[in-house]
Protein backbone atom coordinates (compact mmCIF):
# COMPACT_ATOMS: atom_id res chain seq x y z
CA UNK A 1 0.00 0.00 0.00
CA UNK A 2 1.20 3.63 -0.16
CA UNK A 3 0.09 6.35 1.71
CA UNK A 4 1.52 8.90 -1.06
CA UNK A 5 0.94 6.83 -4.88
CA UNK A 6 -2.98 7.84 -5.39
CA UNK A 7 -3.00 11.12 -6.88
CA UNK A 8 -0.36 11.42 -10.01
CA UNK A 9 0.57 14.83 -8.86
CA UNK A 10 0.52 13.98 -5.72
CA UNK A 11 3.08 11.00 -7.04
CA UNK A 12 5.42 13.78 -8.23
CA UNK A 13 6.02 16.20 -5.63
CA UNK A 14 4.31 14.28 -2.21
CA UNK A 15 8.03 14.71 -0.39
CA UNK A 16 8.05 18.41 1.55
CA UNK A 17 7.24 18.25 4.98
CA UNK A 18 4.95 20.91 4.57
CA UNK A 19 2.62 19.36 2.02
CA UNK A 20 2.34 15.94 3.69
CA UNK A 21 2.95 16.66 7.32
CA UNK A 22 5.92 14.23 7.35
CA UNK A 23 8.06 17.08 10.13
CA UNK A 24 9.89 14.06 11.51
CA UNK A 25 12.19 11.10 9.69
CA UNK A 26 9.92 8.90 11.61
CA UNK A 27 7.04 9.70 9.74
CA UNK A 28 9.29 9.22 6.40
CA UNK A 29 9.88 5.97 7.93
CA UNK A 30 6.44 5.12 8.91
CA UNK A 31 5.20 6.08 5.20
CA UNK A 32 7.49 3.84 3.83
CA UNK A 33 7.24 0.98 5.83
CA UNK A 34 3.34 1.64 5.27
CA UNK A 35 3.98 1.11 1.41
CA UNK A 36 5.11 -1.84 1.86
CA UNK A 37 2.58 -4.25 3.47
CA UNK A 38 -0.48 -5.28 1.19
CA UNK A 39 -2.53 -8.78 0.61
CA UNK A 40 0.25 -10.23 -1.54
CA UNK A 41 2.63 -10.03 1.74
CA UNK A 42 0.38 -11.53 4.13
CA UNK A 43 -2.22 -13.89 2.08
CA UNK A 44 -0.83 -14.61 -0.80
CA UNK A 45 2.57 -15.58 -0.47
CA UNK A 46 2.03 -18.52 2.49
CA UNK A 47 -0.80 -19.44 0.16
CA UNK A 48 2.37 -19.92 -2.44
CA UNK A 49 4.56 -21.69 0.06
CA UNK A 50 2.53 -24.12 1.38
CA UNK A 51 1.14 -24.84 -2.79
CA UNK A 52 4.97 -25.24 -3.60
CA UNK A 53 6.47 -27.23 -1.12
CA UNK A 54 7.19 -25.51 1.60
CA UNK A 55 11.11 -25.46 1.89
CA UNK A 56 11.13 -26.10 -1.72
CA UNK A 57 9.82 -22.77 -2.49
CA UNK A 58 12.22 -20.71 -0.28
CA UNK A 59 15.13 -21.09 -1.78
CA UNK A 60 14.28 -20.59 -5.64
CA UNK A 61 12.19 -17.26 -4.00
CA UNK A 62 15.44 -15.54 -2.58
CA UNK A 63 17.30 -16.26 -6.17
CA UNK A 64 14.37 -14.71 -7.26
CA UNK A 65 14.66 -11.56 -5.09
CA UNK A 66 17.99 -11.00 -6.20
CA UNK A 67 18.59 -11.93 -9.57
CA UNK A 68 14.50 -10.73 -10.57
CA UNK A 69 13.35 -8.76 -8.17
CA UNK A 70 15.83 -6.04 -7.07
CA UNK A 71 17.33 -5.60 -10.15
CA UNK A 72 13.76 -5.28 -12.13
CA UNK A 73 12.57 -3.14 -9.43
CA UNK A 74 15.50 -0.67 -10.87
CA UNK A 75 14.70 -1.25 -14.47
CA UNK A 76 10.96 -0.66 -14.13
CA UNK A 77 11.42 3.06 -11.64
CA UNK A 78 14.12 4.02 -14.04
CA UNK A 79 12.01 3.10 -17.34
CA UNK A 80 9.05 5.26 -15.52
CA UNK A 81 11.00 7.94 -14.81
CA UNK A 82 12.57 8.05 -18.48
CA UNK A 83 8.26 8.09 -19.83
CA UNK A 84 7.65 10.56 -17.02
CA UNK A 85 9.99 13.26 -18.27
CA UNK A 86 9.14 12.86 -21.60
CA UNK A 87 5.63 13.20 -21.16
CA UNK A 88 4.08 9.80 -20.52
CA UNK A 89 2.79 8.79 -17.59
CA UNK A 90 0.67 5.26 -18.48
CA UNK A 91 2.75 2.20 -19.62
CA UNK A 92 1.51 1.70 -23.18
CA UNK A 93 3.14 5.44 -23.49
CA UNK A 94 6.52 4.14 -21.72
CA UNK A 95 6.99 0.89 -22.94
CA UNK A 96 6.57 2.44 -26.40
CA UNK A 97 8.61 5.19 -25.66
CA UNK A 98 11.66 2.96 -24.55
CA UNK A 99 10.88 0.21 -27.61
CA UNK A 100 10.69 3.07 -29.85
CA UNK A 101 7.76 0.88 -31.55
CA UNK A 102 4.41 0.28 -31.85
CA UNK A 103 5.36 -3.27 -30.52
CA UNK A 104 6.01 -1.86 -27.19
CA UNK A 105 3.08 -0.11 -26.87
CA UNK A 106 1.17 -3.12 -27.43
CA UNK A 107 2.71 -4.79 -24.74
CA UNK A 108 1.64 -2.05 -22.57
CA UNK A 109 -1.49 -3.38 -22.68
CA UNK A 110 -0.26 -5.94 -20.76
CA UNK A 111 0.23 -3.49 -18.34
CA UNK A 112 -3.19 -2.09 -17.93
CA UNK A 113 -4.67 -5.84 -17.93
CA UNK A 114 -2.32 -6.95 -15.24
CA UNK A 115 -3.74 -4.46 -12.39
CA UNK A 116 -7.35 -4.35 -14.02
CA UNK A 117 -7.54 -8.32 -13.78
CA UNK A 118 -5.94 -8.58 -10.90
CA UNK A 119 -8.10 -6.00 -9.18
CA UNK A 120 -10.54 -7.80 -10.15
CA UNK A 121 -10.59 -10.69 -7.70
CA UNK A 122 -8.48 -8.31 -5.30
CA UNK A 123 -11.46 -6.41 -4.41
CA UNK A 124 -13.18 -9.61 -3.28
CA UNK A 125 -10.49 -10.39 -0.78
CA UNK A 126 -10.63 -7.32 0.04
CA UNK A 127 -14.40 -7.44 0.86
CA UNK A 128 -13.77 -10.80 2.84
CA UNK A 129 -11.04 -9.00 5.06
CA UNK A 130 -14.04 -6.59 5.83
CA UNK A 131 -16.61 -9.18 6.44
CA UNK A 132 -13.75 -11.24 9.17
CA UNK A 133 -13.85 -7.64 10.73
CA UNK A 134 -17.15 -7.08 11.11
CA UNK A 135 -17.88 -10.78 12.22
CA UNK A 136 -15.26 -10.14 14.67
CA UNK A 137 -16.59 -6.77 16.13
CA UNK A 138 -19.93 -7.80 16.34
CA UNK A 139 -19.04 -11.35 17.81
CA UNK A 140 -20.37 -13.43 14.59
CA UNK A 141 -17.02 -15.72 15.25
CA UNK A 142 -17.26 -17.90 18.02
CA UNK A 143 -15.61 -21.01 16.75
CA UNK A 144 -15.55 -22.97 20.58
CA UNK A 145 -12.15 -24.19 22.44
CA UNK A 146 -11.58 -27.90 21.17
CA UNK A 147 -8.89 -27.55 18.31
CA UNK A 148 -10.46 -29.91 16.21
CA UNK A 149 -14.26 -28.28 16.63
CA UNK A 150 -12.61 -25.12 16.03
CA UNK A 151 -10.50 -25.93 12.50
CA UNK A 152 -13.49 -26.92 11.25
CA UNK A 153 -15.72 -24.03 11.98
CA UNK A 154 -13.02 -21.64 10.62
CA UNK A 155 -13.10 -23.43 7.50
CA UNK A 156 -16.89 -23.46 7.36
CA UNK A 157 -16.81 -19.98 8.18
CA UNK A 158 -14.22 -19.32 5.13
CA UNK A 159 -16.64 -21.29 2.67
CA UNK A 160 -19.70 -19.45 3.58
CA UNK A 161 -17.56 -16.09 3.17
CA UNK A 162 -16.17 -17.31 -0.13
CA UNK A 163 -18.66 -19.03 -1.56
CA UNK A 164 -16.31 -22.09 -2.58
CA UNK A 165 -19.05 -24.34 -1.68
CA UNK A 166 -20.58 -23.83 -5.11
CA UNK A 167 -21.25 -21.21 -7.69
CA UNK A 168 -23.47 -18.84 -6.86
CA UNK A 169 -23.27 -19.35 -3.45
CA UNK A 170 -22.15 -15.68 -2.72
CA UNK A 171 -25.59 -14.55 -4.03
CA UNK A 172 -27.65 -17.14 -2.52
CA UNK A 173 -26.65 -15.74 0.91
CA UNK A 174 -28.07 -12.92 -0.22
CA UNK A 175 -27.29 -9.37 1.67
CA UNK A 176 -24.60 -10.47 3.97
CA UNK A 177 -23.03 -12.49 1.10
CA UNK A 178 -22.76 -9.87 -1.14
CA UNK A 179 -23.14 -6.30 0.70
CA UNK A 180 -19.61 -6.32 2.01
CA UNK A 181 -18.91 -6.67 -2.04
CA UNK A 182 -20.70 -3.67 -3.20
CA UNK A 183 -19.44 -1.43 -0.58
CA UNK A 184 -15.55 -2.17 -1.26
CA UNK A 185 -16.14 -2.33 -5.00
CA UNK A 186 -17.83 1.51 -4.47
CA UNK A 187 -15.63 2.82 -1.49
CA UNK A 188 -12.86 2.23 -4.05
CA UNK A 189 -14.12 3.67 -7.21
CA UNK A 190 -15.36 6.57 -5.10
CA UNK A 191 -11.30 6.95 -3.68
CA UNK A 192 -10.25 6.41 -7.29
CA UNK A 193 -12.45 9.03 -8.45
CA UNK A 194 -11.64 11.83 -5.85
CA UNK A 195 -8.18 10.91 -4.49
CA UNK A 196 -7.23 8.99 -1.50
CA UNK A 197 -8.10 12.12 0.75
CA UNK A 198 -5.76 12.82 3.23
CA UNK A 199 -7.76 11.98 6.07
CA UNK A 200 -6.95 8.12 4.86
CA UNK A 201 -3.31 8.72 4.42
CA UNK A 202 -2.94 10.23 7.91
CA UNK A 203 -4.85 7.16 9.30
CA UNK A 204 -2.74 5.07 7.14
CA UNK A 205 0.38 6.64 8.70
CA UNK A 206 -0.93 5.42 12.29
CA UNK A 207 -2.50 2.23 11.30
CA UNK A 208 0.55 0.88 10.00
CA UNK A 209 2.64 1.02 13.66
CA UNK A 210 -1.04 -0.63 14.90
CA UNK A 211 -0.88 -3.49 12.47
CA UNK A 212 3.05 -4.13 13.67
CA UNK A 213 2.14 -4.07 17.14
CA UNK A 214 -1.07 -6.44 16.05
CA UNK A 215 1.40 -8.76 13.77
CA UNK A 216 3.76 -8.87 16.63
CA UNK A 217 1.60 -10.12 19.11
CA UNK A 218 0.12 -12.53 16.59
CA UNK A 219 3.49 -13.79 15.88
CA UNK A 220 4.88 -14.10 19.18
CA UNK A 221 1.44 -16.03 19.84
CA UNK A 222 2.22 -18.50 17.05
CA UNK A 223 6.07 -18.89 17.66
CA UNK A 224 4.42 -20.34 21.91
CA UNK A 225 1.93 -22.17 20.60
CA UNK A 226 3.82 -25.24 21.06
CA UNK A 227 1.80 -28.55 20.54
CA UNK A 228 -1.86 -26.98 20.37
CA UNK A 229 -3.42 -30.29 19.90
CA UNK A 230 -2.11 -33.10 22.00
CA UNK A 231 -3.94 -36.26 19.77
CA UNK A 232 -1.37 -34.70 17.08
CA UNK A 233 1.71 -33.88 18.22
CA UNK A 234 3.85 -33.60 15.00
CA UNK A 235 2.24 -30.75 14.59
CA UNK A 236 3.66 -28.53 16.66
CA UNK A 237 5.71 -25.21 16.28
CA UNK A 238 8.98 -26.67 15.52
CA UNK A 239 7.88 -29.12 12.53
CA UNK A 240 5.92 -25.89 11.19
CA UNK A 241 9.14 -24.02 11.02
CA UNK A 242 10.67 -26.65 9.66
CA UNK A 243 7.92 -27.14 7.00
CA UNK A 244 8.98 -23.57 5.84
CA UNK A 245 12.70 -23.48 6.28
CA UNK A 246 14.32 -27.29 5.81
CA UNK A 247 15.74 -26.78 2.43
CA UNK A 248 14.34 -29.59 -0.09
CA UNK A 249 16.25 -29.53 -2.88
CA UNK A 250 13.53 -32.23 -4.63
CA UNK A 251 11.93 -29.79 -6.06
CA UNK A 252 14.57 -27.40 -7.57
CA UNK A 253 14.27 -28.96 -11.24
CA UNK A 254 10.37 -28.20 -11.07
CA UNK A 255 9.92 -25.19 -13.40
CA UNK A 256 6.81 -24.62 -11.83
CA UNK A 257 8.04 -23.59 -8.23
CA UNK A 258 10.49 -21.42 -9.87
CA UNK A 259 7.86 -19.61 -11.72
CA UNK A 260 5.99 -19.38 -8.76
CA UNK A 261 8.88 -18.09 -6.59
CA UNK A 262 9.73 -15.48 -9.52
CA UNK A 263 5.72 -14.21 -9.75
CA UNK A 264 5.59 -13.97 -6.26
CA UNK A 265 8.36 -11.79 -6.00
CA UNK A 266 7.02 -9.54 -8.62
CA UNK A 267 3.29 -9.30 -7.50
CA UNK A 268 4.06 -7.92 -3.52
CA UNK A 269 6.88 -5.47 -5.36
CA UNK A 270 4.73 -4.68 -8.10
CA UNK A 271 7.06 -5.42 -10.27
CA UNK A 272 5.85 -6.42 -14.07
CA UNK A 273 2.35 -5.43 -12.33
CA UNK A 274 1.56 -2.18 -14.63
CA UNK A 275 1.51 0.05 -10.93
CA UNK A 276 5.04 1.22 -10.21
CA UNK A 277 5.61 2.37 -14.19
CA UNK A 278 2.72 4.55 -13.73
CA UNK A 279 3.82 5.33 -10.04
CA UNK A 280 7.29 6.17 -10.75
CA UNK A 281 6.94 8.53 -14.12
CA UNK A 282 5.74 11.18 -12.14
CA UNK A 283 9.58 11.21 -10.21
CA UNK A 284 11.74 14.19 -11.13
CA UNK A 285 15.35 13.80 -12.82
CA UNK A 286 16.64 14.63 -9.46
CA UNK A 287 15.13 11.90 -7.77
CA UNK A 288 17.07 8.79 -6.01
CA UNK A 289 15.49 5.91 -7.72
CA UNK A 290 18.15 3.87 -6.98
CA UNK A 291 17.76 4.02 -3.22
CA UNK A 292 14.06 4.15 -3.60
CA UNK A 293 13.22 1.24 -5.32
CA UNK A 294 15.67 -0.69 -3.34
CA UNK A 295 14.74 0.42 -0.11
CA UNK A 296 10.96 -0.25 -1.19
CA UNK A 297 11.86 -3.83 -2.22
CA UNK A 298 13.74 -4.61 1.33
CA UNK A 299 10.82 -3.29 3.33
CA UNK A 300 8.80 -5.54 1.20
CA UNK A 301 10.38 -8.52 1.86
CA UNK A 302 10.90 -7.78 5.53
CA UNK A 303 7.18 -8.12 6.13
CA UNK A 304 6.69 -10.87 3.94
CA UNK A 305 8.85 -13.13 5.51
CA UNK A 306 8.62 -12.08 8.54
CA UNK A 307 4.97 -11.57 9.36
CA UNK A 308 3.77 -13.48 6.08
CA UNK A 309 5.86 -16.35 6.24
CA UNK A 310 6.68 -17.03 10.02
CA UNK A 311 3.15 -16.41 11.35
CA UNK A 312 0.56 -17.96 8.41
CA UNK A 313 3.13 -20.45 7.24
CA UNK A 314 3.33 -21.54 11.07
CA UNK A 315 0.15 -21.94 11.99
CA UNK A 316 -1.46 -23.36 8.77
CA UNK A 317 1.26 -25.81 9.77
CA UNK A 318 0.10 -26.29 13.16
CA UNK A 319 -3.59 -25.97 12.57
CA UNK A 320 -4.15 -27.59 9.49
CA UNK A 321 -0.82 -29.92 8.72
CA UNK A 322 1.08 -29.76 5.50
CA UNK A 323 -1.83 -31.45 3.20
CA UNK A 324 -4.60 -29.64 4.77
CA UNK A 325 -3.60 -26.19 4.20
CA UNK A 326 -3.77 -26.15 0.82
CA UNK A 327 -7.17 -25.07 -0.97
CA UNK A 328 -6.76 -21.83 -2.55
CA UNK A 329 -4.00 -19.69 -2.65
CA UNK A 330 -5.13 -16.50 -0.48
CA UNK A 331 -7.25 -19.04 1.70
CA UNK A 332 -4.67 -19.80 4.30
CA UNK A 333 -4.80 -16.99 6.40
CA UNK A 334 -8.99 -17.13 6.48
CA UNK A 335 -8.59 -20.46 7.73
CA UNK A 336 -6.01 -20.54 10.17
CA UNK A 337 -5.10 -17.65 11.77
CA UNK A 338 -8.93 -17.37 13.16
CA UNK A 339 -7.61 -20.07 14.99
CA UNK A 340 -4.60 -18.59 16.48
CA UNK A 341 -6.60 -15.92 17.38
CA UNK A 342 -9.06 -18.41 19.30
CA UNK A 343 -5.77 -19.07 21.18
CA UNK A 344 -5.69 -15.60 22.50
CA UNK A 345 -8.36 -15.78 25.30
CA UNK A 346 -10.11 -12.62 25.77
CA UNK A 347 -8.00 -10.80 23.51
CA UNK A 348 -9.67 -13.28 20.90
CA UNK A 349 -11.79 -10.79 19.21
CA UNK A 350 -10.22 -7.08 19.48
CA UNK A 351 -6.93 -8.99 17.88
CA UNK A 352 -8.67 -10.78 15.45
CA UNK A 353 -11.01 -7.28 14.03
CA UNK A 354 -7.91 -5.24 14.01
CA UNK A 355 -5.79 -7.69 12.28
CA UNK A 356 -8.69 -8.05 9.39
CA UNK A 357 -9.45 -4.32 9.64
CA UNK A 358 -5.78 -3.36 9.54
CA UNK A 359 -5.63 -6.45 6.38
CA UNK A 360 -8.57 -4.42 4.32
CA UNK A 361 -7.01 -1.08 5.26
CA UNK A 362 -3.51 -2.20 3.39
CA UNK A 363 -5.44 -3.80 0.50
CA UNK A 364 -7.84 -0.57 -0.35
CA UNK A 365 -4.68 1.70 -0.85
CA UNK A 366 -3.11 -1.59 -3.19
CA UNK A 367 -6.31 -1.70 -5.17
CA UNK A 368 -7.06 1.50 -5.37
CA UNK A 369 -3.16 1.74 -6.47
CA UNK A 370 -4.38 -0.70 -9.37
CA UNK A 371 -6.92 1.16 -10.31
CA UNK A 372 -5.12 4.32 -10.98
CA UNK A 373 -2.78 3.16 -14.43
CA UNK A 374 -6.15 1.94 -15.86
CA UNK A 375 -7.73 4.54 -15.20
CA UNK A 376 -4.81 7.13 -16.70
CA UNK A 377 -4.81 4.40 -20.13
CA UNK A 378 -8.48 5.43 -20.06
CA UNK A 379 -7.82 8.27 -20.49
CA UNK A 380 -5.06 8.74 -22.73
CA UNK A 381 -6.55 6.26 -25.46
CA UNK A 382 -10.01 7.88 -25.26
CA UNK A 383 -9.49 11.70 -24.35
CA UNK A 384 -12.61 11.42 -21.91
CA UNK A 385 -12.86 13.22 -18.60
CA UNK A 386 -11.63 11.54 -15.04
CA UNK A 387 -15.82 10.94 -14.45
CA UNK A 388 -16.20 9.15 -17.62
CA UNK A 389 -13.40 6.98 -17.44
CA UNK A 390 -13.97 5.93 -13.60
CA UNK A 391 -17.25 5.32 -15.07
CA UNK A 392 -16.05 3.15 -18.04
CA UNK A 393 -13.49 1.67 -15.60
CA UNK A 394 -16.28 0.78 -12.59
CA UNK A 395 -18.33 -0.93 -15.46
CA UNK A 396 -15.28 -2.55 -16.58
CA UNK A 397 -13.81 -3.85 -12.93
CA UNK A 398 -17.48 -4.49 -11.76
CA UNK A 399 -18.50 -7.02 -14.54
CA UNK A 400 -14.97 -8.84 -14.18
CA UNK A 401 -15.55 -8.99 -10.36
CA UNK A 402 -19.05 -10.21 -10.50
CA UNK A 403 -17.65 -13.18 -12.57
CA UNK A 404 -14.84 -14.06 -9.55
CA UNK A 405 -17.67 -13.30 -7.11
CA UNK A 406 -20.69 -15.72 -8.80
CA UNK A 407 -18.09 -18.61 -10.19
CA UNK A 408 -16.58 -19.20 -6.65
CA UNK A 409 -16.70 -22.61 -6.62
CA UNK A 410 -13.09 -24.25 -5.41
CA UNK A 411 -12.19 -20.37 -5.62
CA UNK A 412 -11.98 -21.66 -9.43
CA UNK A 413 -12.34 -18.06 -11.34
CA UNK A 414 -9.93 -16.51 -8.72
CA UNK A 415 -7.35 -18.80 -8.62
CA UNK A 416 -7.41 -18.94 -12.39
CA UNK A 417 -6.95 -15.08 -12.57
CA UNK A 418 -3.99 -15.13 -10.16
CA UNK A 419 -2.24 -18.18 -11.95
CA UNK A 420 -2.58 -16.37 -15.54
CA UNK A 421 -2.42 -12.60 -14.68
CA UNK A 422 -1.48 -12.84 -11.06
CA UNK A 423 1.64 -15.10 -12.49
CA UNK A 424 2.14 -15.87 -16.06
CA UNK A 425 1.60 -12.03 -17.15
CA UNK A 426 3.22 -10.69 -14.97
CA UNK A 427 6.38 -12.87 -15.45
CA UNK A 428 6.39 -11.87 -19.08
CA UNK A 429 6.00 -8.22 -18.47
CA UNK A 430 9.05 -8.13 -16.37
CA UNK A 431 10.61 -9.80 -19.42
CA UNK A 432 9.70 -7.60 -21.69
CA UNK A 433 10.96 -4.83 -19.24
CA UNK A 434 14.32 -5.67 -18.09
CA UNK A 435 14.97 -6.62 -22.21
CA UNK A 436 13.73 -3.50 -23.15
CA UNK A 437 15.59 -2.35 -20.79
CA UNK A 438 19.06 -3.63 -21.05
CA UNK A 439 18.91 -4.37 -24.89
CA UNK A 440 16.40 -1.71 -26.32
CA UNK A 441 17.36 1.03 -24.12
CA UNK A 442 20.71 0.06 -23.84
CA UNK A 443 22.58 -1.02 -20.37
CA UNK A 444 24.53 1.74 -20.36
CA UNK A 445 22.18 4.41 -21.43
CA UNK A 446 19.83 2.42 -18.90
CA UNK A 447 22.38 3.27 -15.57
CA UNK A 448 23.14 6.05 -16.83
CA UNK A 449 19.52 7.36 -16.08
CA UNK A 450 19.21 5.40 -13.07
CA UNK A 451 22.03 7.02 -11.80
CA UNK A 452 20.88 10.59 -12.41
CA UNK A 453 19.88 11.77 -8.98
CA UNK A 454 21.26 8.66 -6.99
CA UNK A 455 23.46 9.21 -3.89
CA UNK A 456 23.44 5.10 -4.09
CA UNK A 457 25.26 3.23 -7.43
CA UNK A 458 24.17 0.00 -8.72
CA UNK A 459 26.77 -2.13 -7.75
CA UNK A 460 28.61 -3.16 -11.36
CA UNK A 461 27.74 -6.97 -11.10
CA UNK A 462 23.87 -5.86 -11.81
CA UNK A 463 25.40 -4.82 -15.34
CA UNK A 464 26.01 -8.62 -16.27
CA UNK A 465 22.66 -9.45 -14.09
CA UNK A 466 20.14 -7.04 -16.04
CA UNK A 467 21.53 -7.86 -19.69
CA UNK A 468 22.31 -11.57 -19.23
CA UNK A 469 21.75 -13.03 -16.14
CA UNK A 470 17.67 -12.01 -15.60
CA UNK A 471 16.35 -12.23 -19.28
CA UNK A 472 18.23 -15.96 -19.28
CA UNK A 473 16.97 -16.70 -16.02
CA UNK A 474 13.78 -15.84 -17.14
CA UNK A 475 13.49 -17.69 -20.52
CA UNK A 476 15.01 -20.64 -18.67
CA UNK A 477 12.15 -20.83 -16.52
CA UNK A 478 9.50 -20.06 -18.81
CA UNK A 479 10.81 -22.26 -21.28
CA UNK A 480 11.13 -25.21 -18.66
CA UNK A 481 7.50 -24.37 -17.03
CA UNK A 482 6.53 -24.90 -20.35
CA UNK A 483 7.84 -27.40 -21.59
CA UNK A 484 7.09 -29.51 -17.68
CA UNK A 485 3.54 -28.07 -16.85
CA UNK A 486 2.15 -25.84 -19.76
CA UNK A 487 0.37 -29.19 -21.16
CA UNK A 488 -1.29 -29.81 -17.75
CA UNK A 489 -2.42 -26.74 -17.07
CA UNK A 490 -3.88 -26.21 -20.73
CA UNK A 491 -5.45 -29.75 -20.44
CA UNK A 492 -6.87 -28.28 -16.89
CA UNK A 493 -8.27 -25.38 -18.79
CA UNK A 494 -10.25 -27.76 -21.04
CA UNK A 495 -11.55 -29.82 -18.14
CA UNK A 496 -12.73 -26.83 -16.30
CA UNK A 497 -14.99 -24.75 -18.58
CA UNK A 498 -15.12 -22.09 -16.00
CA UNK A 499 -11.44 -21.56 -15.91
CA UNK A 500 -11.70 -21.75 -19.94
CA UNK A 501 -14.10 -19.13 -20.06
CA UNK A 502 -12.39 -17.07 -17.28
CA UNK A 503 -9.12 -17.22 -19.61
CA UNK A 504 -10.62 -16.59 -22.55
CA UNK A 505 -12.42 -13.38 -21.12
CA UNK A 506 -9.02 -12.24 -20.17
CA UNK A 507 -7.64 -12.67 -23.61
CA UNK A 508 -10.61 -10.52 -25.11
CA UNK A 509 -10.19 -8.10 -22.88
CA UNK A 510 -6.41 -7.69 -23.68
CA UNK A 511 -7.47 -7.92 -27.45
CA UNK A 512 -9.72 -4.76 -26.47
CA UNK A 513 -6.75 -3.27 -24.95
CA UNK A 514 -4.21 -3.52 -27.30
CA UNK A 515 -7.15 -1.92 -29.74
CA UNK A 516 -7.38 1.17 -27.41
CA UNK A 517 -3.38 1.40 -27.12
CA UNK A 518 -3.77 1.85 -31.04
CA UNK A 519 -6.42 4.39 -30.85
CA UNK A 520 -3.96 6.08 -28.06
CA UNK A 521 -1.19 6.01 -30.28
CA UNK A 522 -3.17 7.76 -33.21
CA UNK A 523 -4.19 10.38 -29.75
CA UNK A 524 -0.85 10.64 -29.08
CA UNK A 525 0.44 11.44 -32.90
CA UNK A 526 -2.95 14.54 -33.60
CA UNK A 527 -1.28 15.91 -30.24
CA UNK A 528 2.25 16.26 -31.52
CA UNK A 529 3.52 12.85 -29.98
CA UNK A 530 4.28 14.83 -26.68
CA UNK A 531 1.88 14.58 -23.72
CA UNK A 532 -1.48 13.23 -23.40
CA UNK A 533 -4.17 15.51 -22.46
CA UNK A 534 -5.17 12.90 -20.01
CA UNK A 535 -1.79 13.38 -18.87
CA UNK A 536 -1.42 16.92 -18.65
CA UNK A 537 -4.90 16.71 -17.25
CA UNK A 538 -3.96 14.73 -14.61
CA UNK A 539 -0.73 16.12 -13.60
CA UNK A 540 -2.58 19.48 -13.39
CA UNK A 541 -5.10 18.07 -10.76
CA UNK A 542 -4.90 17.64 -6.98
CA UNK A 543 -7.75 15.49 -7.20
CA UNK A 544 -8.14 13.84 -10.85
CA UNK B 1 13.51 -28.43 12.44
CA UNK B 2 16.66 -29.49 11.21
CA UNK B 3 19.99 -27.76 11.79
CA UNK B 4 19.83 -27.00 7.79
CA UNK B 5 16.58 -25.47 8.64
CA UNK B 6 18.01 -23.22 11.48
CA UNK B 7 20.91 -21.95 9.83
CA UNK B 8 18.55 -21.27 6.53
CA UNK B 9 16.27 -19.22 8.76
CA UNK B 10 18.50 -17.33 10.97
CA UNK B 11 21.09 -16.49 7.51
CA UNK B 12 17.63 -15.32 5.74
CA UNK B 13 16.26 -13.11 8.39
CA UNK B 14 19.57 -11.47 9.27
CA UNK B 15 20.36 -10.71 5.58
CA UNK B 16 16.30 -9.20 4.93
CA UNK B 17 16.63 -7.59 8.61
CA UNK B 18 19.71 -6.31 7.87
CA UNK B 19 19.26 -5.20 4.20
CA UNK B 20 16.44 -3.18 5.10
CA UNK B 21 17.72 -1.80 8.40
CA UNK B 22 20.94 -1.14 5.91
CA UNK B 23 18.21 0.57 3.24
CA UNK B 24 16.38 2.76 5.76
CA UNK B 25 19.78 4.10 7.87
CA UNK B 26 20.63 5.16 4.25
CA UNK B 27 17.49 6.82 3.56
CA UNK B 28 17.40 8.74 7.34
CA UNK B 29 21.34 9.57 6.82
CA UNK B 30 20.54 10.91 3.02
CA UNK B 31 21.19 14.51 3.60
CA UNK B 32 18.41 17.45 2.50
CA UNK B 33 19.13 19.67 -0.72
CA UNK B 34 17.10 22.89 -1.70
CA UNK B 35 13.69 22.46 -3.59
CA UNK B 36 14.02 23.04 -7.13
CA UNK B 37 10.97 25.44 -6.35
CA UNK B 38 12.47 27.54 -4.12
CA UNK B 39 8.43 28.07 -2.94
CA UNK B 40 8.68 24.78 -1.28
CA UNK B 41 12.06 25.75 0.74
CA UNK B 42 14.14 22.49 2.10
CA UNK B 43 12.85 19.32 1.65
CA UNK B 44 13.62 15.67 2.19
CA UNK B 45 15.88 13.95 0.05
CA UNK B 46 13.79 12.28 -2.92
CA UNK B 47 14.95 8.64 -1.65
CA UNK B 48 13.46 9.95 2.34
CA UNK B 49 9.94 9.26 0.65
CA UNK B 50 9.79 8.12 -3.07
CA UNK B 51 10.40 4.90 -1.73
CA UNK B 52 6.90 4.78 -0.64
CA UNK B 53 5.69 2.95 -3.98
CA UNK B 54 2.50 1.09 -3.69
CA UNK B 55 2.71 -2.49 -3.04
CA UNK B 56 0.18 -5.53 -3.70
Amino acid sequence: VSTIHDNPRGTSVPTTPREDGWRTRWGVILAVAGSAVGLGNLLRFPGQVVANGGGAFMLPYFCAFVFLGIPIAWVEWTMARRGGLRGRHSAVGILGLIAGNRVGRYFGALAVLVPAAIYMYYVLIEAWCLRYAWAYLSGGIDFGVDVPERVRQAREFFVRVSGSAEHGAVIAEGSAGIGFWLVVLTFNLLLVHRGLSRGIEAFCRWAFPLMVVCASVVLVRVLTLGTPDPAQPHLNVLNGLGYLWNPDLSRLGDASVWLAAAAQIFFSLSVGFGIIINYASYMRAEDDVVLSALSASALNEFFEVTFGGLITVTAAFVFLGASGALGGTFALGFTSLPAVFAQLGSWERPIGAAWFLLLFLAAITSSVSMLQPVKAFLREALGCSARAAVLLLGALVATGSFWVLYFSADLVALDTLDFWIGTIAIFVLAGVEVVCFGWVLGIDRGLAEAHQGAMLKIPRIYRLIIKYVAPAYLAAVFIGFCVQSLPEYLHALGKRPVAGMTVGLALITLVALVGMARRAERRALELGDSSSAADRDDSGQGSP
Amino acid sequence: MSVGGWIFMLGSLACVWGLTGWCLHRVLDTPTHPARDGSLGARQHPASSRSAGPRA
